[in-house]
């Protein structure tokens, strides 16, 4: 209640400060015409606003805006686009009339200037004292994907995309300036027109996304407090009234073709008669073909039966998009309705996925009161029967023998292998279907209560509801069993997010500018979940839909509510439009945290100073911008799990006879911790903006140091303490970096060629700077102390997994593939006969991998393991090229990641049971030196991981864009305001050096990387 | 300022609408850790423990490469011993890869001080919880009395593998990263006092079946005393000890409360249910339809059920799949068969020693082995699986001999081997494979229409190799499967690894041999072979169809006071209790000396390697990396 208190104080202060100003209301005008570029064709998504004063718009396909509402007066207003410079125009607006103001924009590099969507507004970007980004539409079109947020991958400095997966509908992962937290949340918020929504973005549609924002540095991030640790990305929507003075129609659609690439190759059945005759030679057994291969091996072979599984199951995915929208305004209401249907069919056989998404935006003004309401609905199907595991079953198929019996009929094990299946057989006889429906909401009402002093409460909720059908006929995958099995897994998510913010921008006297926002905001997340399952299935047809007519039931639900609490103020000051100071002080409550430490202060400073305004800079004439900025402040992190504060009991089951008996126990892994607080980021940025020659090279360099203490450490126990795990507030990493960003308008022609260029590249460094144990015993050289249960050593990168080996014992991978450090024993080759006296004293013998005995001791133990580098990339760049020539325009983007170490899950395993890689491998008449003797079953070799730790240093090109816009004379044949036809491929070429799978994924497992073709219209009636 | 108040009542409501947002946390789907001060809970906290138990006995690989793997009775199968290559192929050799890291140390090591940690749960909050409503003082008592004894079978599992330990007994405060390490001889004085309390509180039967009773508490107590006998600290209490364990021993045989189940075979398996085939001789798989799971020998078991809710991941008993030879998938073997739930999936991960064969040979016949000597000792045919029906759709194998060409399938009969010996029986379906405990001429085998694996040498030291299986004789890949812990029951298919089948932690018929043991020590050799002598008793074939005639009252299958020698006890224990994951325990309860003796001499694979150091387990790593403070000290050599 303290806080409420302070609150209202605060209140009390800030009406205090416009009080002064005038109160008189006025009378209103609009302000309407049209964007165009140098050739006279219409510019969309480019911003119109009236200067001084929060209005403004985007305008439409069409290049057409209109703002209503304008003050009666005198005003000055400006049209900006990136790319372009600014335009300005002073019209008189007259209360009840409309006037006309056209703007043609020239293109210049990246803008410093322009309006940037900050935390709970927009602002302009001369007096931003944070680190931000922005990315627009026409940018995001470039690369049409499920996924708006594919589309900015490799564009922006310090913001690092991965690709979750390869299956239709996968989400991506996202890291802004490193990794902080070991245990906690590395994800970046994201708010959508203002409302921070739970998840990822997959569930919008791209179309309907004007810009991204993202907010890098504490400054920029303090005012969404702890949610914003991890970095903020702001995306706008169109929302309502992009502007047009009648309502229009925008069609857009797309199909394209794709191919996995990256695929290894397997051997064929002789290739793989020779690797078990060898084994089998190397095992002293007898290598006739009749013992080293079953019955149906046997058979497939004299046959000359062979099967390339990974074809069997690859196919040509498409990837299809139709877009419809329609917008309009009237006197004071102005609305969006669009609609949009995606599908992709995967590059493997059963998978596919669909979207259906519908947005609605309304926005209505009454004198003083403006109502906005905007809807999202989605519905999307993932089908991917077996998932990533369809190419594991593929690969680990020996390549003998038919998928398909006499009669046709698909056969469960074509080798004979009890454990090898079909994969067919698995698209066939399983299903797992991933149904969402979610309804996003973003509500706001303002009121002007006087002039720049405005009212908003902004009211968000974000509903999920999701459900995994989930079947599996008889004997179609592993394990096999010969029932039908069925679950149906459900889960549905509220959260919502409650703003009322007070916001006051005023010029005060000429020199003065004052933008202040105060907040009090709540956030709860509310989720319920039921999971059911059944066994002995009657009939295929029932699927998971009929659950009860099986047997064996099962039966969970549970329930999670966490809640936060937020109050904020944040004031901007601007001095002669040169001198900015920014400070946020904020408080943050989250329930997840123990009593005691639930609440924590935030606070930020940050200082911008348009250097190149002063009058001493004149005489650099070269130079047109020059903008100084720093800022320090802390953030923090809570977004841990509910419930680990309190210790809860572990469920237990077991049975005395036929009886079964429940249990309650001491949760291993979660001891009660009754004092955990609050991960906290302190971070430093400074930064300098410029622009040449009449801006048409203009960049941005930003410095960064982050300092992360009280790190949420789920930390691993000796087992004597009772416990196995806990999770602690230990430990302190450091993330330090350079971005830069660089823009040039390389040539420009007056209605001829234009080629712009973008630079990115970031740098960021990522270490452990202290931890929990002191131990230096046992650490490798460099790196102490360290935990070398966790893999956690002072002065290397976090490192998730618990592990330092990459694989778990189940031969899984651990942990995160791009969050891994390599600790292992070091490859030296393989041990060769001429060493077998020396090998034997290690209890390896020729044709077996050899290990480094480091310390000479004699014996390969804990001690000889070395740090083998990390998958933390020491920089990352794109170089982005656009070229227009009258109606065509064409686009490239390469990206690079350099400088980190992967492992390869697709090492040759050379084991005798499943399929295998092409390679060489030991035998004593051909000792090769990189792969050892294969070896008759189908298990680990002993240091069989020493092999995979491989520089994933790589570079591509990440998609080439052919456009071609009609012409107005051409579009108006076909009744079209604008027409645009496009050709895009993603992926054409990646360089690396390893052959066989993706590095940027970090490790080889699941579906593989894709490249496509793609072929599109926009076309606006 | 008309227009302010419009403002004012605007942002109350909201502040309204957010109120002051509480923050407390409820827990909903889980209980807090009072729960355990409850009568209930005191309940519920000890069935935890028992769950506990599940993360050792019955958990596929840890059990058996910690229990049997590497001892004189068992050595590495196909499936972990070809090309060396299954990581954990030196628990058989001790070869130089066996480190601190090895596979499972570490996974046996946090089941102990799991289970110790429920215990202590019980044990720290369960006097306090005031008797009433179904919490009467007997169940209270007893409640406390099984966590006594569970606390106590976790640091004897430990103690045995590891030596001195950290003893805690007290439940986990907080998080701590420090240990210290108490010697064996506390650790021991820790399990004896816990079992001396059990006896106390503990009933003799209980109402619900399979909690601790008096009876197990004592058993345990024996084999305690038994074991720190022998300790090279403990010489002042070196016949005492022996003796407390024989007279706890005679405590549970004369109890009344346990007895030995007359047929050997019917401790693991039911008879073969009607719809299978018929199998008088008793040789094929172990069918658990007719079989009842709770018998009157087993003292402690640690349950397993097939009932879905706990049949998911590491709930269920992974043992039916590590000790089965390969019967299926090679022509050159047999043929006929194919992988089914009867037969089980066979891991291949263990192989009976040449000695373990012999140790059963020794007995097993009524004169010299070969065709047509009679069954004398049932307990190999109890324990091994040396008949396969044909089950496939191939026809039966032609040709049973590397040498064969043809033969005729065999259909319906009683299959007897040349001289009218029972060798298994196919009604209805055909035999394709046989393993004979004895070699036998090439004109023998071409006789039959089944495969027939046989011994490549009957010298019990001797492993002729692992390429034998082309030429009909045991190999790495084949041979007799234990098929003790078979199950046929299991839900899911053939490849299913989930298994329900108990787990018997100790049995009667082992009581014996603890007594037998103990009396040995103490010198007193009739009594030992008094004890021993029930268990050869029951273990005598009772006639048709297993055998031609009773060998109840044979004499042959008595034992005299002057074999009883340490070494014999060990072959006995070996033909009892074989497989029945205590061997590597065994070996080393005599000492270190008897220990490496006895796997230098039986197992070829161990033999080059093995050394003192191997006599304790290596502290995992994991335990040493994660202290704090002083370091956690390892064993010597490691």
């Amino acid at each position: 209640m303290r806080d409420m208190r302070l609150w209202r104080l605060l209140l009390g202060l800030m009406l205090a400060v416009p009080g002064a100003g005038r109160l008189q209301a006025q009378e209103t005008g609009q302000v309407a015409g049209t964007v165009t570029n140098e050739q006279g064709q219409p510019v969309a998504t480019a911003s119109v606003v009236v200067q001084g004063t929060r209005l403004g718009v985007v305008t439409g396909p069409d290049g057409k805006y209109v703002i209503p509402e304008v003050p009666a007066g005198t005003r000055t207003v400006v049209a900006r686009l990136i790319g372009f410079g600014v335009a300005t125009q002073v019209v008189t607006v007259t209360a009840g009339q409309s006037v006309v103001a056209d703007f043609r924009l020239t293109a210049k590099a990246i803008e410093l200037q322009g309006p940037v969507v900050v935390g709970y507004g927009t602002q302009e970007r001369r007096t931003v004292t944070g680190a931000v980004s922005t990315v627009k539409a026409a940018q995001i079109a470039e690369l049409p994907t499920s996924n708006a947020i594919k589309a900015i991958q490799g564009r922006v400095p310090g913001v690092d995309i991965v690709n979750g997966g390869n299956k239709p509908g996968d989400d991506v992962r996202i890291f802004i300036r490193g990794i902080r937290s070991i245990t906690a949340n590395n994800n970046p918020l994201i708010v959508v027109d203002g409302v921070p929504i739970a998840g990822g973005i997959g569930d919008f549609n791209a179309d309907d996304i004007v810009s991204i924002d993202i907010l890098k540095d504490a400054a920029a991030t303090a005012i969404y407090g702890s949610r914003g640790a991890n970095g903020v990305v702001l995306i706008t929507t169109k929302g309502a009234g992009t502007g047009g003075v009648k309502t229009q129609f925008t069609a857009d659609a797309y199909v394209t073709g794709q191919r996995p690439y990256g695929l290894p190759t397997m051997m064929n059945p002789q290739q793989y008669l020779a690797m078990l005759q060898a084994a089998a030679r190397y095992a002293g057994v007898s290598d006739d073909p009749a013992s080293v291969l079953s019955a149906q091996q046997q058979a497939a072979y004299a046959a000359g039966q062979a099967t390339d599984w990974q074809k069997l199951i690859e196919r040509t995915g498409q990837q299809r998009s139709v877009h419809i929208g329609m917008n309009g305004i009237s006197e004071n209401t102005r609305f969006n309705l669009s609609g949009n249907y995606f599908d992709q069919t995967g590059t493997a056989v059963g998978f596919d996925f669909n979207r259906f998404t519908g947005n609605a935006s309304v926005d209505h003004v009454q004198g003083r009161l403006r109502l906005g309401v905007s809807a999202q609905y989605t519905h999307s199907l993932q089908a991917t029967a077996l998932g990533d595991g369809l190419w594991g079953a593929a690969r680990q198929q020996t390549g003998f023998g038919s998928p398909y019996d006499a009669n046709g009929l698909i056969l469960a094990h074509p080798d004979g292998d009890a454990l090898a299946w079909n994969p067919l057989k698995a698209v066939q006889g399983v299903r797992n279907d991933v149904t969402r429906d979610r309804l996003f909401v973003s509500a706001f009402g303002t009121f002007q209560l006087l002039e720049g002093v405005n009212l908003r409460v902004n009211f968000g909720p974000d509903y999920t509801h999701q459900s995994t059908g989930h079947y599996e006929g008889p004997d179609a995958i592993f394990p096999g069993h010969t029932d039908r099995e069925g679950s149906y897994n459900q889960f549905a998510n509220l959260q919502y997010t409650l703003d009322a913010m007070l916001q006051v921008s005023r010029d005060i006297g000429k020199v003065h500018h004052v933008d202040a926002t105060l907040l009090y905001g709540i956030q709860k997340f509310r989720s319920s979940a039921a999971n059911e399952s059944a066994q002995f299935i009657p009939y295929d047809e029932a699927l998971y839909y009929s659950l009860g007519q099986g047997q064996n039931f099962l039966l969970t639900t549970a329930l999670t509510e966490t809640a936060l609490a937020s109050y904020m103020g944040r004031v901007v000051y601007t001095l002669r439009d040169r001198y900015t100071v920014s400070a946020t002080l904020r408080r943050d409550g989250a329930s997840q945290l123990a009593p005691g430490h639930k609440w924590v202060t935030f606070p930020t400073v940050g200082v911008a100073w348009q250097l190149g305004d002063e009058p001493f800079m004149r005489r650099f004439d070269f130079l047109s911008a020059l903008k100084l900025r720093g800022s320090y402040g802390v953030t923090g992190n809570s977004s841990i799990d509910a419930y680990q504060t309190e210790g809860a009991l572990a469920r237990t089951l077991y049975n005395f006879g036929s009886t079964t008996a429940g249990g309650y126990a001491p949760n291993a892994t979660n001891p009660a911790n009754p004092n955990l607080k609050w991960e906290k980021t302190a971070q430093a940025d400074l930064g300098v903006e410029f622009g040449i020659l009449g801006s048409r090279i203009t960049g941005t360099v930003d410095w960064y140091r982050q300092n992360t203490s009280d790190l949420l450490l789920q930390r691993t126990l000796p087992q004597t303490s009772g416990y196995s795990q806990a999770l602690q507030n230990i430990g302190k990493t450091r993330n330090s970096g350079v971005e830069i960003a660089l823009s040039s308008i390389n040539v420009n022609h007056e209605h001829g060629i234009r080629w712009q260029t973008d630079i990115s590249w970031a740098h960021n460094h990522n270490e452990i700077v202290a931890l929990a144990v002191s131990d230096t015993v046992g650490c490798p050289v460099g790196a102490s102390p360290c935990d070398l249960n966790n893999g956690w050593f002072v002065g290397q990168p976090i490192n998730t997994g618990a592990q330092t080996a990459p694989l778990n014992s189940t031969g899984g991978f651990a942990g995160n593939p791009l969050q891994r450090v390599w600790y292992d024993y070091e490859f030296v080759g393989i041990w060769q006969q001429s060493d077998s006296a020396e090998a034997a004293r290690y209890g390896a013998k020729p044709g077996q991998i050899r290990v480094a005995d480091l310390n000479g001791d004699g014996v390969i133990n804990a001690k000889d393991m070395v740090l083998q580098g990390n998958t933390y990339p020491k920089w990352t760049a794109s170089i982005y090229n656009r070229v227009t020539w009258k109606s065509f325009d064409l686009s490239a983007l390469a990206s690079f990641r350099w400088g980190y170490t992967i492992f390869n899950t697709y090492i040759p395993a050379l084991s005798g049971r499943f399929g295998n890689i092409v390679t060489d491998y030991w035998t004593p008449s051909a000792p090769s030196n990189a792969n050892p003797s294969p070896n008759l079953n189908g298990t680990p070799l002993n240091y069989g991981t020493t092999r995979g730790y491989v520089d994933g240093s790589h570079w591509r090109i990440r998609n080439i864009q052919l456009g071609y816009t009609l012409p107005p004379s051409l579009a108006g044949r076909l009744r079209a305001t604008a027409a645009r036809i496009y050709a895009t491929a993603t992926e054409p070429f990646v360089s690396y050096k390893y052959d066989y799978f993706d590095p940027e994924s970090g490790w080889a497992g699941g579906s593989p990387v894709y490249r496509s073709l793609l072929i599109g219209a926009n076309v606006t009636f | 300022m008309k227009r302010l108040f419009y403002g004012v009542p605007a942002l109350t409501l909201t502040l309204g609408l957010g109120g002051c947002v509480d923050l407390g946390e409820k827990l909903v789907s889980s209980l807090g850790s009072s729960y355990i001060a409850t009568p209930q809970g005191l309940t519920d906290a000890t069935n935890a423990t028992y769950a506990g138990l599940r993360g050792f006995y019955g958990r596929g690989e840890t059990d058996y490469a910690l229990t049997e793997l590497g001892t004189d009775t068992w050595t590495a199968a196909d499936q972990v011993s070809a090309g060396g290559a299954q990581n954990w192929i030196y628990y058989d050799t001790y070869e130089p890869t066996y480190t601190s890291q090895g596979s499972f140390l570490d996974a046996f090591w946090g089941w102990g001080y799991t289970v110790i940690n429920r215990a202590n749960t019980v044990l720290d909050q369960g006097p306090q919880v005031p008797v009433g409503g179904t919490l009467t003082q007997a169940v209270k008592d007893s409640r406390l009395g099984e966590a006594h004894f569970l606390r106590a079978l976790a640091y004897f599992e430990l103690v045995q593998q590891f030596g001195g330990l950290t003893i805690n007994l007290h439940a986990a405060q907080g998080v701590s990263t420090e240990a210290t390490r108490q010697s064996e001889d506390s650790v021991y004085k820790v399990i004896i006092d816990d079992l001396n309390q059990a006896i106390n509180l503990l009933p003799v039967t209980q109402p619900d079946y399979g909690r601790a009773t008096k009876g197990a508490a004592q058993n345990l107590l024996a084999k305690a005393y038994l074991t720190r006998a022998y300790r090279e600290w403990n010489t002042a209490n070196l016949q005492p000890d022996f003796q407390q364990a024989l007279d706890l021993a005679n405590t549970v045989i004369n109890s009344g409360r346990y007895s030995l189940v007359p047929d050997f075979a019917r401790l693991w398996c039911g008879t073969h249910r009607a719809a299978a085939p018929a199998d008088p001789g008793g040789q094929g798989f172990c069918d658990l339809a007719n079989y009842s799971k709770r018998n009157t020998e087993f003292v402690f078991v640690t349950q397993y059920s097939y009932d879905p809710t706990q049949y998911q991941s590491g709930q269920t008993n992974y043992d039916h799949l590590e000790f089965l030879g390969q019967y299926d998938g090679n022509p050159a073997w047999a043929a006929g068969m194919v992988r089914d739930l009867d037969n089980g999936r066979p891991f291949r991960r263990l192989r009976p020693t040449p000695a373990l064969l012999d140790f059963f040979a020794q007995t097993r016949w009524a004169g010299t082995p070969g065709p047509g000597t009679d069954v004398l000792d049932t307990r190999f045919d109890g324990s091994f699986q040396t008949v396969w029906f044909a089950n496939g759709a191939a026809a039966n194998p032609a040709g049973t001999c590397p040498t064969c060409t043809s033969g005729a399938p065999i259909n319906g009969t009683l299959l007897r081997d040349a001289g009218g010996s029972a060798i298994g029986a196919a009604a209805g379906s055909d035999t394709a494979l046989v393993y004979l405990g004895y070699q036998v001429s090439d004109s023998f085998r071409m006789s039959k229409a089944y495969r027939i694996g046989t011994p490549c040498t009957t010298a019990p030291t001797v492993d002729c190799g692992k390429d034998n299986d082309a030429k009909g004789m045991i190999g790495f890949r084949h041979f007799p499967s234990l098929k003790k812990w078979q199950d046929n029951l299991r839900v899911g298919g053939l490849s299913s690894q989930d298994g329900g089948k108990d787990f018997p932690v100790m049995r009667l018929g082992e009581t014996y041999l603890i007594a037998a043991e103990a009396a040995v020590g103490l010198n007193q050799p009739q009594m030992a072979a008094d004890m021993i002598n029930v268990l050869r008793v029951r273990a005598a074939c009772s006639g048709p169809p297993q055998c031609q005639v009773s060998h109840k009252s044979d004499p042959a299958i008595l034992v005299t006071a002057a074999q009883m020698t340490l070494d014999f006890i060990m072959d006995e224990r070996a033909r009892e209790l074989a497989g029945e994951y205590n061997r590597w325990k065994d070996l080393r309860r005599p000492g270190k000396q008897f220990f490496l003796d006895r796997i230098k001499k039986y197992n070829p694979y161990a033999q080059p390697n093995i050394q003192d150091k191997h006599y304790y387990r290596p502290i995992p790593q994991r335990q040493i990396n994660g202290v704090t403070g002083t370091p956690y000290p390892q064993n010597p050599g490691w």
